[in-house]
Parts: C-alpha cells; structure tokens; sequence
C-alpha cells in the first residue's frame, strides 16, 4: 500500500491502542464521588472506591502515634450539615488538618466507617470570590 | 491612595487596549503604516498601565490598606513585607491582575520588538495579541477587581491574614515563573492569527516566534517544576506530583507547547505540517485558558480548593469563541495550510516529528480525559465519578516511554529517507548500551519492568547524543587537529542540534529521577525515645533531644536527630531537625521536614507526633528517595539547554589558534 | 498630586499613540507588500535544505550515493 495508507493505517491503529489503553485503566480505577450525606444513605455498601470532599467536624477527632499512626475523626458536608460520618486514616496528620476545614479523601466504605487510604487537606482557599468581611 | 491609582490606571489599561484593537484591525484592513504605529504604541501604554497598576496594588498591600477588600482578605499586619508584595497572586482578583499584566507586557515588548514592521501580517498579530490582553483586563476589571472597597462602616485594624502555607519563599517565584511561562504562548498565537488572518502563511510567522516560544516554554517548565518542588517539601500536598487538576491544568499546554516546539522545526524547513501546527498553537493557547478556567470554575475538585464561581461562564465562552474563530480561519486558509511536501518515507527526521506529535497530543489528551472524567462521567451516566494517580500513571507512562524511545532514534534519522539498515546501525551502539545497563540492574536485583524499561530507554538516550557529538567531532577533525577546537567547531557549526540535545539530555536525567524516586522509594514509620537508634537503609537514626521553642508567630516542636551513615563510617554524622508548628493565629499545625540532600538519595524525615505517655517519645516518618536531587539537576540542564537554544549562533568562539 | 500625574502621563501616552496619524496627513505611508521577499525566502529555504543534507551526511546519516541522488532530487 502506498506511503499515505501505511501512515494512516499506522496512526488508527495506534489511536485504537491508545484508546483501549485509556478505556481498561479508566474502568479499573474509577472511584464514585460522593458526599458523607450520601453515603449514610447509600443502601448496600459500594464496591468501588469511594472519594469525598468534606468539612472535618468538631468533634470525634483524635490522633494517635503508637504503635501506629491513626487518626479518627468525623465528616460532615461541606455545607455544614449535622450528619457526620467516622473516617479512620492510618497515617501521619497532613498539615492544616483542623475541625471546620475542607479535606479530600480517597478509600472505601465498610462497617459504618469511611477508611482513607488518601486523605489530603485542600489548600486555603486562594480563588474563592471576595466575599469575606471582618465579623 | 494606592488603590485608588491602581484602579484608575486598570480602567486607563482597558481604554489603551481597546484603542490599540481597533487601531489595529483598522490598520490591517486599510493598510495603513500610520494606523499600525498608533496601535503599536497604544499596545505599550496599556501595558505599561497595568504594570503601574499591579505595582499599585503591591503598594496597596505594603501599605496595610485595609479599605481595601482583597487586601484585607489577604494580608496582616504582622507578615513580612516580601509576603505582603506576593500576596497580590495569593488570591483570585490579584491573580487575574497578575496575568493580565502579563500579557499586557508580553503584547508591549511584541508591539517594541516590531514597531518598524509595516506589514498587513504584523497589524494583524498586534490585534490578536490586544484581543488576548482585552478579555483578560475585561474579566479582571468588571468582574475580579482587586481594588473593590471593603464593605464595612469602618475600617478595620488588622487584615485577614494570608495562610501560612502560601507565606513561603515558593509563593514568590512560583506562580509568576508560571503565568510568565502561560501568558507568553500568547505571543506565537497571536502570530498564528495574524499569519492566518492575512493570509500570510510563509514561513515568517514559525521563525519569528521561535524565540517567544523557547522562553514561554522555559518559564513554564521552571514554573512547574518549582511546584513540584514546593510540594516536595511539604507534606500533605503528595510528594512532587499527585496528577492533581490544578498540576495538570499547567501540565496540558506544557504537552502541546513541547509537541508544537518540535514540529515547527518541519515547518520551519520542509513546509510541512502547517495545518498541525495551527491547531497546536492554538491548543497550547486555548488550554493555559482552560487551565484558568478549571482553577476558577469549581467545576472539579482540588486540594487546591475552589468555589463555584460566575467567571466560569467567561472563560468557556472566551474558549468557544477561540476554537470557533480558528476553525473558521483554518477552513478559510486551507489552501494556503496544505503541506508542499509529502511524506516520502515513514524513517525519515519528519516521520519522527510527526510521531513525536502524536504521542505527545496522546498524553495530552489522555490527562485531559482524567483531569474532566468526573464532569464526563456524571453527564453520561448521571453517576460522578473521579480517576486519580493510578489512572494518570498507568496510561501515560507507556507514552513517555515512546517518547524517549523516540528521543533516541529520531536525531539519527535522515531528512526525506532513511535507509533503514543505516539508521539500525547508527542506533546499536546505544541500543546495546541501554540494553546492557538494563541487564545489569536486573542482575542487581533492581525489579520493575517499566522502570528497568525507563532506565535502559534514559541511557540510550544519552548515548544516541554522545554518538552524534562525537561524528559531528570526528568531521571537523581533518580541519581541525586539536580536540578542543575540533569540539567548539562542531558545536558552533550544529548549534541548535546540541542545544536542544543537551535539553533531551536533560530529559532522560529527570525520566531516571522520576523513575527511581516513584518505584524505589522506601517508608518507614517508626517511633524513637530520646537517646534511642534506629536503622535505616544506610542510615543509623538517634534522637538526640525534644524541644520546644516559641518563634514570631508559632510554637515550634523540634526533634534533634543525629544520623550518621552506617556504610560509610569515614563521612561525617550529619544532625536533621523535623519540626511541627503551630501558629497562634488559627492554631494550625504544619511539619517542617527535615530534608538532607545527597547524590545518591534524599533522606526524608517527617516529625510526625509526640507520644501521650511520658516517655517523651516521638513518632516518625522517614523516606529515602533514590536519586531525587537529579530531577532538579534534570530540569536544571533542560533549561541550561533552552538558553543555548536562544543565544546568537556564534555562541561558541572558534578559535584556531588553539 | 499623584492624580495630576497621572493626568500628565495619560495625556502624553494619548498624544503619543495619536500622533502618527496626525502626521499621516502630510505624508501616507502604506503597508510594504510581501511580494517582494517571496523569492528570497524560496532561497532561503533551498540553502538550508542543502545545508540540513550537508549535515546529515557529515553525521553520517547517509553515505555519499543517496547525499547525491538526493541532492539531485532537491
């Protein structure tokens, strides 16, 4: 076949390889987004990952370093709602981890409880609009 | 005061530059010289304007006004002043001001280093740079003015203060270093437009731009880069890179920078790839928009965090507007876009280029699919759904192994036709040479098939430079008798060549780096009382002491720790001091890592906690990273490279008296 | 005071931006056209095209039967 076709054929095929590439890695590490609300409601227990973005709440947190580390504590919506739901992350606290901040968790829902496996917490808030005043 | 003058000379800024737009597009229709001269200078005024306004409000924050709504949200009294001035970028309105100035000053030096070009094409790009400029200085006056006054009866005493994780040596360099690397890829677009709005299609445009796309690309690859850094150093953040949006919202017009960057070269000596290199442009353009977009919209989530804002609306129509407008403008042109030349042979230097695109655009559209996946997701399925780390890792390393494979054979490849046994022979040398290192690290014990893979690949790489510099050395050895001349001579006489090997050279430094770092670091979390040891790795860890100390605005808790290196008893013991602070402020608590630096390996120890009870023992993180510090020194040579890639061609001083 | 600064600046950027067409006027000075480097470009083009070729077989990327055959073809 001439030049063209061969290059043609050549960059389809690839396109394909890449595609499929794409397709089985996004399949097998998909994780749902979901919020800590939705997840009190979540009837049966999801076999995917699960990730949140939530507030850490006031109460329920506690942090311990021996024999391992593991740090406990409630999340509630970021829109503050009353329901919360109890995360456990075996790892070390990430800075600015505080009550009332904004964190991103990676990990599954078992046994009543969220276990990250990534926990993150989001940086302070540099493009929200100005809306702040001083109270 | 200052204030008051930065918004004036912000609205002033806008005038110029609408004045500099239509004097231009009248220019260009009416081909007058007059008309070109006046949008040219209207084009600096608006730049120096918004210059002297982001001054102003740099000044605003240095001078505590509080009337002021963004200063106050952004600053306090008790910061440094140097994290005052880099408070400007630390919040939304400030940012936009940044870029836009930018731009303003891109488009100015543009307007200065063409002022006596006088052609129909020249209009048209000065108005495309303007156009740039206008939407940017729009948006940040109308809609993200940082010089909105305070919405209180009185003014208050102090300011909101800026979070201590931004008041930080990196806030200073690293967004600037990025937006400058973002808003100059403005200018060869701008060239595009203007080379396809006047039908001017000869290889002017690609060769005046070279240089603006060399440094834009610089900036950005330092931009990044200082990120990652930054988030090295500090914990939480995931390490150097998390394929977090906001990283790959600065990674994505990277992608399409480098693809364009190489395939200029094609058009640049064979006319070909025209149309390619439109839309790359346009693509690298058109996603540093994006970028803006996403880090703004709220649209996917963050550790850099976001909220929803209406901006969102602004950029997607400033987007739509673009694509619609190029794809216009290609259709329109498409005679002039056809290639003059065919491909004749699928070995030959523009095969190679044309790969080169290809796989690039693919991890590009890759990291795009990732980075909108959950926007994608809830549309088709009503489900959100997010990919993360293990996604972006598991696609795009095969494509940036390709990639270095193709760093290897492509510069041994012929303009127009290869001979393909010749091109085998002029790659096996580095081929065995890149096979033997990845036999002999299997016979160490080094496992992983990728990183062996990515290890053999990076050192075929740098020997596919070393055959090349030594051919080009042993031709220049009959006029030239003595090594070192004959060596300057060829470097002289191949400049641009070995300039951009020396940036692949790079390259495949920080492909071994980022290999090594991700697939053979080791963890461990340990606890240590004082007095206690601990091995690791080469190291044996003591902790000396705990101690506490009060500082400015936090309270410190140090862990002294002396290590010393088991294998190499004669180096002496060196002593790391990881720390935990908490500010007073807001009693947040940030870790300091205690970091030590070394050729071989990064020690990385993270003061994680004190234990309850009352053995006043601490608990501890510590992480090696193998070969680490060689990504830095990679990304070091790349830019080093790209600077000899800009010098004038006698950048080497031949001289035959040596 | 910073105002009438200001005030002085802006008017002196406006004049400066408008006074070439003022002085347009007198004297129109239209566009040049591109015609005229067209054929020098074309040159250009073939002298780096000879200079690449050059190149490649001095790197040894062809040996001297195709550095003709391809010259030829040029």
């Amino acid at each position: 076949m001439s030049g063209q076709t061969r290059l043609l054929s050549i960059i389809v095929g690839a396109i394909a390889v890449g595609a499929a590439l794409i397709w089985q890695a996004t399949m097998s590490t998909a994780s749902v987004i979901l919020t800590p609300s939705e997840i009190i409601n979540l009837k049966q227990e999801s076999r995917m990952r699960i990730r949140m973005g939530g507030k850490v709440a006031a109460e329920g947190l506690s942090y311990a370093v021996s024999p391992s580390f593991v740090l406990s504590f409630r999340l509630a919506d970021r829109d503050a709602s009353d329901k919360s739901i109890p995360v456990i992350y075996r790892n070390i606290k990430p800075d600015m981890f505080a009550p009332g901040r904004d964190v991103l968790i990676d990990g599954d829902w078992k046994d009543g409880a969220f276990h990250a496996t990534s926990l993150l917490t989001q940086c302070p808030s540099k493009y929200e609009p100005s809306v702040a005043t001083p109270d | 005061m200052s204030s008051e003058l930065g918004h004036l000379t912000l609205m002033l800024a806008w005038l110029f530059c609408c004045s500099s737009l239509l004097l231009a597009i009248t220019a260009a229709l009416r081909s007058s010289s007059a008309l070109f001269l006046a949008s040219t200078r209207a084009t600096i005024s608006c730049g120096a304007l918004l210059l002297i306004s982001l001054a102003s409000l740099a000044g605003a924050f240095l001078a505590e006004d509080y009337t002021n709504q963004f200063v106050w949200q952004f600053s306090s009294r008790d910061m440094p002043w140097i994290y005052k001035i880099t408070a400007v970028w630390g919040g939304m309105d400030g940012s936009m001001l940044l870029w836009a100035s930018f731009l303003g000053l891109g488009a100015a030096l543009l307007a200065i280093q063409q002022r006596q070009a006088k052609s129909e094409m020249m209009a048209w790009v000065i108005a495309a740079a303007n156009s740039s400029t206008f939407f940017f200085t729009s948006v940040t006056l109308f809609s993200t003015n940082p010089f909105r006054y305070l919405q209180t009866p009185i003014v208050p005493a102090d300011g909101n203060g800026l979070n201590p994780l931004l008041q930080n040596p990196y806030m200073a360099i690293h967004p600037p270093m990025l937006y400058a690397g973002f808003t100059l890829f403005a200018v060869p677009f701008a060239f595009c437009l203007g080379a396809l709005a006047s039908g001017n299609l000869s290889n002017k445009w690609i060769m005046l731009t070279r240089r603006w796309t060399l440094v834009a690309w610089a900036f950005l690859t330092v931009g990044i880069t200082l990120g990652g850094h930054w988030a090295y150093l500090e914990l939480g953040w995931g390490g150097f890179w998390a394929w977090d949006p906001v990283e790959n919202s600065s990674f994505l017009p990277w992608l399409s920078g480098t693809a364009f960057l190489h395939s200029v070269m094609i058009q640049e000596r064979k006319q070909m790839l025209r149309f390619w290199n439109v839309w790359l442009i346009g693509l690298t353009y058109g996603l540093t928009v994006f970028g803006t977009f996403l880090t703004r919209s709220g649209i996917v989530q963050s550790i850099h965090a976001f909220a929803s804002t209406d901006i969102g609306w602004l950029f997607l129509t400033y987007l739509s507007v673009l694509a619609v407008g190029l794809t216009w403008l290609s259709y329109y042109r498409r005679a002039l876009l056809r290639s003059e030349r065919s491909l004749e042979s699928l070995l030959s230097r523009e095969a190679f280029f044309l790969f080169n695109n290809l796989v690039f655009l693919s991890i590009c559209f890759s990291v795009l699919w990732g980075v909108m996946f959950p926007v994608i997701s809830e549309a088709i399925t009503g489900v959100k759904q997010t990919i993360g780390a293990p996604f972006f890792n598991a696609v795009t390393i095969p494509f940036f192994l390709l990639m270095l494979f193709l760093m290897g054979v492509g510069p041994a490849a012929a303009w127009r036709r290869s001979n393909g046994r010749r091109l085998f022979h002029l790659c096996a040398t580095p081929a065995i040479g890149g096979l033997a290192i990845g036999v002999f690290l299997l016979i160490i014990g080094v496992r992983g098939f990728y990183p062996t893979l990515a290890y053999s690949l990076s050192w075929f790489v740098v020997l596919s430079v070393l055959r090349e510099l030594y051919r080009a050395v042993r031709a220049q050895r009959p006029t030239h008798p003595s090594l070192l001349s004959a060596t300057t001579s060829a470097l002289s006489k191949h400049h641009r060549r070995f300039a951009g090997a020396l940036v692949h050279i790079g390259v495949a430094l920080t492909a071994v780096a980022i290999t090594s770092s991700m697939a053979h670091k080791t963890e461990q979390e340990l606890s240590l009382k004082p007095g206690e040891s601990v091995t690791i790795g080469r190291y044996s860890i003591t902790l000396r002491e705990l101690s506490e100390e009060r500082r400015p605005n936090y309270q410190a808790l140090a862990a002294h720790l002396d290590v010393t290196q088991i294998s190499n008893k004669s180096s002496p013991p060196f002593s790391l001091t990881p720390e935990m602070r908490r500010y007073f402020r807001n009693q947040e608590t940030t870790s300091e890592v205690a970091l030590r630096m070394d050729w071989l390996e990064d020690l990385y120890i993270v003061l994680a906690g004190v234990h309850g009870d009352d053995s006043g023992s601490v608990a501890l993180k510590v992480f090696i990273n193998p070969l680490q510090v060689w990504l830095w020194v990679g990304v070091l040579i790349m830019t080093m490279g790209t600077l000899a890639a800009l010098s004038p061609r006698a950048m080497f001083v031949h001289s035959s008296e040596v | 005071m910073v105002l009438i600064i200001l005030c002085l600046i802006t008017s002196g950027l406006v004049l400066w931006t408008l006074a070439p067409l003022i002085r347009d006027q007198a004297d129109p000075a239209p566009f040049l056209t591109s015609g005229s480097d067209e054929e020098a470009a074309r040159l250009a083009r073939r002298s780096q095209r000879i200079a690449d070729l050059s190149a490649d077989r001095e790197l040894g990327k062809v040996d001297e039967r195709e550095f003709s055959k391809l010259r030829e073809e040029d």
